[in-house]
C-alpha cells in the first residue's frame, strides 16, 4: 500500500514539473553554468599567481585603533614610506581579535607579514616559539635617535637582555567616576585606596533606581578582568604567578585577602550590576555610558568615546589612577608593540620601515590623534601639552606604576598561557558563583591550576 | 455537523495564536535590529530601552556605504552565487550515481563524503590557507571559490541523494525502454523532477557560504575583497561597538538572501518533499 | 532486478565531487589527523606523541566537562530545533491567509549572519537597555534585573535560545515539504472516523515525515555541535566555564595557548559519535533504494 501511495505523489509531482515547464531548461542551465564556474575559478586562481611585477613588496598588519584617524594616518604614511622607497607597502588593519587566527595560518604556511602589531603577551608567546626576529638593535638605534624609550614598556618586550618587539604605544587602565554622583554621595575625590573604594561603591549603589557603584566585572573572556583582578591581588602584596618562573607562589595568605576582598564587593555588599559575572569587555562600558555604574576601570577608549558621542557625560566623568592596596599601587601594564617574523624575506627594509613609522615628528601627531587611549612610548613626548590636560594625565602617569603578567617574576609565555585561559576569571566566577566557597579554597585551587600550567 | 464547527473554530484559533507567538519570536530580534540601527551612539546606551529610535538617524547607514559596504555585499554574492551553483553541479552528478547506480565501493564513498563534513572549520582552515597560498589564490575571493565548495559538497550530494531516491526507478526505465539514453533520461526525466530539490539545496548553500566568516577572514586581506561578514566584524573595534552601522549592516545583507529566498521558496518546499519521501 | 554493475559511468559521474574532496580534503585531513599525535605548537615542529594528547584530555577534568557541556547543549537545542520546527510546519502547512509571506517571515532568522544576531542578542540579555529584563520587570515577572549570562545554568539556557532562533527555520522548512506529501484523502478519511487531532498527529503526520526529520535533524546535529561562534561570542565558555564546549575549548587550547596537536585531537575526538549517526542514517537512506 506504501509503495504505491509514494508513487501516486511522486507522480504527481512529475505532472506538475512537466506543467510547470522549467524541466529541461532548469537541468541545463545547472549543469552549464556549473561548469563556467569551474573554468573560471581555474582561471581565476592561475591569474593571481602571475608575478606582481619586479617592485619590492612589504607587508604590515596593523591593530584596527579605535579611531578611523588613527587608522587613516597609519594607512597614508604607509604609501608614503613605499613612494620614498620604490616599494608596495600592502597595510592590513586587523581587529584584535582576529589576529590569532591569522597569525597561526601565516606562521604555519610560512607566508608571514614582514612588520606585525603584537600585544606584550604575544611578543613572549612568539619568542617562546622561537618565531620572533631579535631587534634590540633597531630599539637601541632608535633610542639614540630619537631619545629614550620608556623604560617599563621597553622591560614587557626584553628577554634574555634582548629585545624582541618594538614598543608602539601604551595603554593605561584608570578609574572612571562620576564626579556628580560622588558628589551627591557627599564625597569629593576618587577613592584613593581599595577599602575606600568597597565603601564608596557600597555607599553609591542603589538596587532601586538599577545603579552600582562599582562597575567591575568577571565574563570569561573578559580581559580587563583579568588585569584589573592581577591590579588588585599585587597590591594587596600577593600574586598568581611565580617569582623565579618554576613555582607558583599564588596560595599566600594577601592573596586570600584580596579574594575575600573582591568577594565582599560582590556578595557582602552587592555592589555590582546583577549581570557583571557575565560581562565581555564591552560591559563596564555599558554600564558606565549608561548610568548604572558610577565607577569603572577602563582604559581611554570610554573617555574618546564619550568626548564625541556624550559631552554632557563627559563633563561629569573624573579620571584618576588605580586606587592603592595595602602594600601601594600596581597598574597592569598594557603594552602595543611592532615585531619582526624570523620568515620575513625583507628583515632590513622592515626595520626601517618600524623606524619610519616611529619617527617622533610624525608619530607625535599619530600617538595624539588616540590620546588618551593610546600613549607614546619616548618619555620627551608624555611631556607634551595634551598629556598634561586633567583628564588624560593619569593614562601616561600610570605607566610609570605598569607591572607584567608574571609579577613578580619576569613577564614569560607560561603567565601568558595562564592569562590566555582565564585561570583567574574562572575562579573568581565560581568563587562569586558559589556561596560556600571560600576565598581560601579558591586560591588553593588557584594555585594548584596555574602550577599545572607551569609545569607542562 | 456543529460539533465539526466547533472543532474547526478551535482548530483556528490553536493555529493563529501558535503563528502569533512564533512571529513574535522569529521577528522581535531583528525588530531590535532595525530599532538599534536607527539609533543615535547615545540612545543606544539608554538604562531604559526605547522601542522606537527617539532621535531618527540615518547616520550608521551613512556610515555603512562610506565604508564600501555595498563593495562586500557584491563579493559576498559573487563567491556564494558561484560556490552555489558549481556545487550543486557537480554534487548532483554524483548523487545520481550513489542513488540510481549500482557499483563497487558505493557504501564507503557516500559515507566518505559525509565524513569529510565532520572536521571542524576551526581545525581546517589551516592546511586550507596553506593550500590556497600555495596556488596563489590567497589575498582574493579566488581563494574562497576555490575552498567554499568543502563547507557545500557534502551537504548538497547528501541532500541530493535523498532526491533523487524519491523518484520512482519505473519512471527512468520506461524511459529507457522508451529508447533514451541514460544521459538523456537524466536530463530530461530525473533533473526535472528533482528541480524543486536543487533549488532547496541551491539556496541553503548559498546561505552557507553567505555567513561563513574563518576562512573568509583568514584568506582574503584586501579591502577590497573582503565579503560581508568581514565587512560586519569591521565595525567591532576594541570594547566599544559602532552599532548603528553593524546592525543596519546585518540588515542591508539579509536582503539579497530573502531574495534569493523568494526565488526558490515555490520549488523549495515542494522540492524537500520530494526528498523527504523515500 | 538484475544485478548489474555501473562502475564506469559511475566513478565518472563521481568524479568531479571524488577528485575536489581528494584534492583539497584529503591532505588537510591527513595532516590534522597527524598532528593530533604530536606536541605540535604554532611555529615549532612536530614531535611524535602517540596518544599523548589523547590521554591528556582524557585526564582532564575541563576537558569532561566540556564534553558534559556539548551533549547538553547539542541534545537540547536540537530537540527544541526539532519540535519547534514541527510546529512551525504544521502551522505553515495550514491554510491560513498570507501563507507564503508568513512563511518567508519566519525563514528570516537564519538569513542574518551568526556575529551580528549573536550580538543583538547580547543587547537583549542585557541588564542596561536589555529589552528581555524591561519588559519582565513590566509585567512584574521579576523583582530586579537578571543577569541572563551571569550564571552557569542561565547562560547555558541563553546560548541555546540563542542558537535554536536561528536554527528553526531550517528543520522547519524541511519538515513542512515532508507534510506536503500526507495526502488529504487521508486526513479526510482519518476525520470521518473521528480521530482526534491528537491521534492523527501521532499515527499519520509523525510517521509520514519521520525521515525527512531524521535527515535534517543529523544535518542540524552537526551544525550545532560544531557551533563555536554563538557562545565564543556571548559567553566565551564561562561562567565558571558553565558553557563550556570541546568547540570553544579546541579554539582556547589551539590558538590563544598554541597547543594545535592538542586541540586537533579535541575536535578528532568529537568525530566518533557523529561517524555512528552517520552510519545510521546512510544505511536507511542506502538500503532503502535496494
Amino acid at each position: 500500500m506504501k509503495k504505491t501511495w509514494w508513487n501516486k505523489v511522486a507522480a504527481v509531482t512529475l505532472l506538475s514539473a512537466l506543467l510547470a515547464g522549467c524541466g529541461n531548461n532548469g537541468g541545463d542551465n545547472a549543469g552549464n553554468s556549473g561548469g563556467n564556474s569551474g573554468a573560471s575559478n581555474a582561471a581565476g586562481s592561475s591569474g593571481a599567481a602571475a608575478p606582481a611585477g619586479e617592485k619590492g613588496k612589504l607587508t604590515f598588519w596593523m591593530k584596527k585603533q579605535l579611531f578611523e584617524d588613527q587608522n587613516n594616518l597609519i594607512v597614508e604614511r604607509a604609501k608614503q614610506f613605499g613612494k620614498e622607497n620604490n616599494v608596495d607597502v600592502n597595510v592590513e588593519v586587523i581587529a584584535y581579535e582576529d589576529f590569532y587566527p591569522k597569525w597561526t595560518a601565516a606562521i604555519e604556511s610560512k607566508s608571514v607579514p614582514d612588520v606585525s602589531f603584537f600585544g606584550y603577551q604575544e611578543v613572549g608567546q612568539f619568542y617562546g616559539q622561537g618565531v620572533l626576529e631579535d631587534v634590540s638593535d633597531l630599539v637601541g638605534e632608535l633610542e639614540s635617535k630619537n631619545g629614550e624609550i620608556r623604560p617599563n614598556v621597553k622591560k614587557a618586550v626584553t628577554f634574555g637582555g634582548k629585545q624582541y618587539g618594538v614598543p608602539f604605544w601604551t595603554e593605561s587602565q584608570v578609574l572612571y567616576y562620576r564626579k556628580d554622583m560622588l558628589q551627591a554621595a557627599g564625597y569629593t575625590a576618587p577613592p584613593a585606596t581599595w577599602d575606600e573604594f568597597r565603601e564608596m561603591s557600597k555607599k553609591l549603589t542603589d538596587p532601586g533606581k538599577g545603579l552600582y557603584g562599582a562597575g567591575v566585572g568577571y565574563g570569561k573572556g573578559n580581559s580587563d578582568a583579568e588585569f584589573l583582578t592581577r591590579g588588585i591581588i599585587w597590591s594587596f602584596g600577593g600574586s598568581v604567578d611565580t617569582q623565579d618562573g618554576k613555582t607558583v607562589i599564588a596560595d599566600s595568605p594577601e592573596t586570600v585577602q584580596a579574594a575575600s576582598f573582591i568577594r565582599d564587593l560582590f556578595l557582602t555588599d552587592k555592589s555590582t550590576p546583577p549581570s557583571a559575572i557575565g560581562w565581555d569587555d564591552s560591559g563596564n562600558n555599558k554600564a558606565y555610558l549608561s548610568g548604572q555604574a558610577a565607577m569603572i576601570f577602563n582604559t581611554g577608549s570610554v573617555l574618546a568615546t564619550i568626548k564625541k558621542d556624550n559631552p554632557d557625560l563627559y563633563e561629569k566623568t573624573g579620571i584618576a589612577p588605580y586606587p592603592a592596596g595595602p602594600k601601594g599601587t600596581f597598574i597592569p601594564g598594557i603594552s602595543n608593540n611592532l615585531g619582526i617574523f624570523k620568515d620575513s624575506k625583507n628583515k632590513d627594509l622592515a626595520k626601517k620601515f618600524i623606524a619610519y613609522i616611529l619617527a617622533p615628528d610624525w608619530y607625535k601627531t599619530w600617538v595624539e590623534a588616540g590620546a588618551p587611549l593610546t600613549g607614546p612610548i619616548y618619555t620627551a613626548l608624555t611631556k607634551e601639552a595634551v598629556w598634561q590636560e586633567e583628564k588624560n594625565k593619569a593614562f601616561v602617569d600610570s605607566v610609570d606604576g605598569f607591572n607584567f603578567l608574571g609579577y613578580p617574576g619576569e613577564y614569560n609565555p607560561k603567565a601568558g598561557e595562564v592569562f590566555n585561559m582565564r585561570v583567574v576569571n574562572d575562579t573568581f566566577q565560581k568563587l562569586l558563583l558559589e556561596s560556600s566557597y571560600t576565598p581560601e579554597a579558591a586560591i588553593k585551587d588557584l594555585q594548584a591550576k596555574v602550577q599545572e600550567i607551569y609545569n607542562k | 455537523m456543529i460539533l465539526m464547527e466547533n472543532r474547526s473554530v478551535t482548530k483556528q484559533v490553536v493555529v493563529y495564536v501558535t503563528l502569533a507567538f512564533m512571529l513574535l519570536c522569529a521577528l522581535f530580534p531583528l525588530y531590535w535590529m532595525i530599532n538599534t540601527s536607527f539609533k543615535s551612539q547615545g540612545e543606544i546606551y539608554n538604562l531604559t530601552p526605547n522601542f522606537w529610535p527617539k532621535d531618527f538617524t540615518w547616520a550608521g547607514y551613512d556610515k555603512l556605504f562610506e565604508k564600501g559596504f555595498l563593495k562586500n555585499v557584491k563579493n559576498s554574492l559573487v563567491v556564494s552565487l558561484v560556490v552555489s551553483v558549481f556545487s550543486i553541479a557537480v554534487s548532483m552528478l554524483a548523487a545520481y550515481a550513489i542513488s540510481k547506480l549500482k557499483f563497487s565501493g558505493r557504501g564507503v564513498i557516500s559515507k566518505g563524503i559525509l565524513y569529510a563534513y565532520l572536521m571542524p572549520r576551526s581545525v581546517l582552515f589551516i592546511p586550507l590557507y596553506m593550500l590556497v597560498s600555495a596556488l596563489g589564490a590567497g589575498n582574493s575571493i579566488w581563494g574562497l571559490m576555490l575552498i567554499y565548495p568543502t563547507i557545500t559538497i557534502p551537504y548538497a550530494t547528501w541532500m541530493l541523494i535523498s532526491y533523487f531516491k524519491s523518484i520512482p526507478v519505473e519512471i527512468e526505465e520506461a524511459a529507457m525502454i522508451d529508447g533514451c539514453s541514460r544521459s538523456r533520461t537524466l536530463r530530461s526525466i530525473v533533473l526535472p523532477l528533482a528541480a524543486p530539490g536543487l533549488a532547496a539545496t541551491f539556496i541553503f548553500s548559498f546561505t552557507l557560504c553567505w555567513s561563513e566568516y574563518l576562512y573568509a577572514l583568514v584568506v582574503v586581506t584586501k579591502s577590497a575583497d573582503k565579503t560581508i561578514t568581514l565587512g560586519l566584524a569591521d565595525m567591532i573595534v576594541g570594547d566599544v561597538f559602532a552599532w548603528g552601522p553593524l546592525m543596519g549592516g546585518s540588515i542591508i545583507a539579509s536582503i539579497p538572501v530573502v531574495i534569493m529566498y523568494l526565488f526558490t521558496s515555490k520549488y523549495m518546499v515542494s522540492g524537500m518533499t520530494v526528498g523527504g519521501v523515500k | 532486478m538484475k544485478i548489474r554493475l555501473d562502475n564506469k559511468l559511475a566513478y565518472l559521474l563521481m568524479s568531479p565531487v571524488l577528485v575536489y574532496l581528494l584534492a583539497i580534503m584529503l591532505l588537510p585531513f591527513g595532516w590534522a589527523l597527524y598532528l593530533s599525535f604530536t606536541d605540535k605548537t604554532v611555529g615549532v615542529p612536530a614531535h611524535f606523541i602517540g596518544f599523548g594528547n589523547y590521554i591528556d584530555l582524557l585526564k582532564d577534568s575541563m576537558f569532561w566537562k566540556a564534553v558534559k557541556n556539548t551533549i547538553i547543549f547539542t541534545a537540547v537545542a536540537v530537540v527544541l530545533k526539532s519540535v519547534f520546527g514541527m510546529v512551525m510546519a504544521l502551522v505553515l502547512n495550514e491554510k491560513i491567509i498570507f501563507r507564503n509571506l508568513f512563511r518567508v517571515l519566519l525563514f528570516l532568522p537564519w538569513t542574518i549572519p551568526t556575529i551580528v544576531s549573536v550580538f543583538t542578542w547580547q543587547w537583549i540579555y542585557s541588564d542596561v537597555g536589555g529589552v528581555l529584563n524591561y519588559l519582565l520587570l513590566k509585567i512584574n515577572a521579576i523583582g530586579r534585573p537578571i543577569g541572563w549570562l551571569a550564571k552557569p545554568d542561565l547562560a547555558m539556557m541563553s546560548v541555546i535560545v540563542v542558537n535554536v532562533w536561528r536554527g528553526i527555520p531550517f528543520m522547519g522548512i524541511a519538515i513542512l515539504a515532508g507534510l506536503q506529501s500526507v495526502s488529504k484523502e487521508m486526513y479526510e478519511a482519518a476525520m470521518l472516523d473521528g480521530a482526534g487531532a491528537v491521534k492523527r498527529f501521532f499515527y499519520m503526520t509523525l510517521p509520514s515525515v519521520k525521515e525527512v526529520t531524521i535527515l535534517a535533524a543529523v544535518m542540524t546535529t552537526i551544525w550545532t555541535l560544531n557551533d563555536f561562534e554563538i557562545i565564543w561570542l556571548l559567553t566565551r565558555g564561562g561562567p565558571d566555564n558553565g558553557t563550556q564546549v570541546l568547540s570553544t575549548l579546541s579554539y582556547t587550547i589551539g590558538f590563544l595557548n598554541m597547543s594545535l596537536g592538542k586541540a586537533i585531537a579535541i575536535a578528532i575526538m568529537t568525530m566518533p559519535p557523529l561517524i555512528m549517526l552517520i552510519n545510521y542514517v546512510t544505511k536507511r537512506s542506502l538500503a532503502s533504494a535496494d
